[in-house]
């Protein structure tokens, strides 16, 4: 078996690229207009922001995938994607506190945009205890799938949020709402940090299918005492 | 005080703050690192032997 992976390739060049741009919105992009230097966390929040909630969509994918195939590598998808989306979703509530703290002067409110993106986290861990707290792979497969496909409502309302309601926090971050300056370091961080993704989940979906597809294959332990008075003549 | 940052101050820039950008990226970095080194020490060839 191969050691090295295309995974592998994905994942460096993803933290090459993201090294590059972090560099360039930190030291070399213009602080910006009213935020100043604290303004610098665009280019590490607005990528998380935007990778997470792809990540939840390609669960969701793979959830519809499951319970229309019932297959072990869909539902394999579920839990590498939804375990990304957790992370980047956890990191992406850390960089808004840090963010809000100096520009808001608070390091939380229950902001729209704010209270989603927590539901939306809560949901997601709530997924994947599930899968742990489920025994049978094809039970598991479908409760995991259907509360995936539950918790990605909350996907669209996060990214509407700031659109449905009056919010603190600021409107979509875009090349029509960013300037010039910080847009090619904005999009280059994203494409990192989608890289990046993209070779961990690769990764975790691989070691995710080896695991289940053993379980799947595991042979029912055989109720032995049943099976022998049962069967005494298949014995000799 | 040197004649831009007397500029960014009038107009209301915040000043300094860097200590939240460091916080900000340094967990990033080091949660992003962690987690992209369990992904690939999960599913080196000997983790990925399925078992007989």
């Amino acid at each position: 078996m191969k050691s090295i992976r295309w995974e592998h390739f994905v994942l460096a060049f993803g933290l090459v690229l993201l090294g590059v741009a972090h560099a360039w919105g930190l030291f070399y992009a213009p602080p910006e207009a009213m935020m100043g230097d604290v303004g610098r966390i665009l280019y590490v929040h607005v990528p998380t922001a935007w990778v997470g909630l792809v990540a939840y969509t390609a669960a969701f994918v793979a959830a519809i995938g499951a319970l229309w195939t019932g297959r072990t590598g869909w539902d394999a998808g579920i839990e590498a994607f939804a375990e990304v989306g957790v992370v980047y979703n956890a990191l992406l509530l850390f960089q808004g506190s840090v963010w809000a703290r100096p520009t808001w002067g608070i390091w939380w409110t229950w902001d729209p945009r704010l209270t989603t993106s927590a539901v939306m986290l809560l949901l997601f861990v709530a997924v994947l205890v599930l899968r742990r707290t489920v025994e049978s792979p094809e039970q598991r497969l479908t409760v995991s799938a259907v509360a995936t496909i539950i918790a990605w409502v909350d996907v669209p309302v996060v990214y509407f949020a700031v659109k449905w309601w009056r919010t603190l926090h600021q409107d979509f971050s875009s090349p029509e709402t960013v300037s010039n300056t910080m847009v090619s370091p904005l999009r280059l961080a994203a494409f990192g940090m989608l890289f990046l993704g993209i070779g961990i989940a690769a990764l975790r979906w691989r070691s995710a299918y080896v695991r289940l597809a053993d379980q799947s294959d595991a042979p029912e332990l055989p109720d032995a005492p049943a099976q022998l008075h049962l069967h005494p003549d298949r014995e000799a | 005080m040197d004649p831009a940052q007397t500029d960014a101050i009038a107009t209301g820039m915040i000043q300094g703050g860097w200590e939240y950008v460091w916080a900000a990226y340094g967990v990033s970095w080091a949660v992003l690192l962690a987690f992209a080194a369990i992904a690939i020490l999960g599913a080196t060839p000997s983790r990925l032997r399925r078992t007989p």
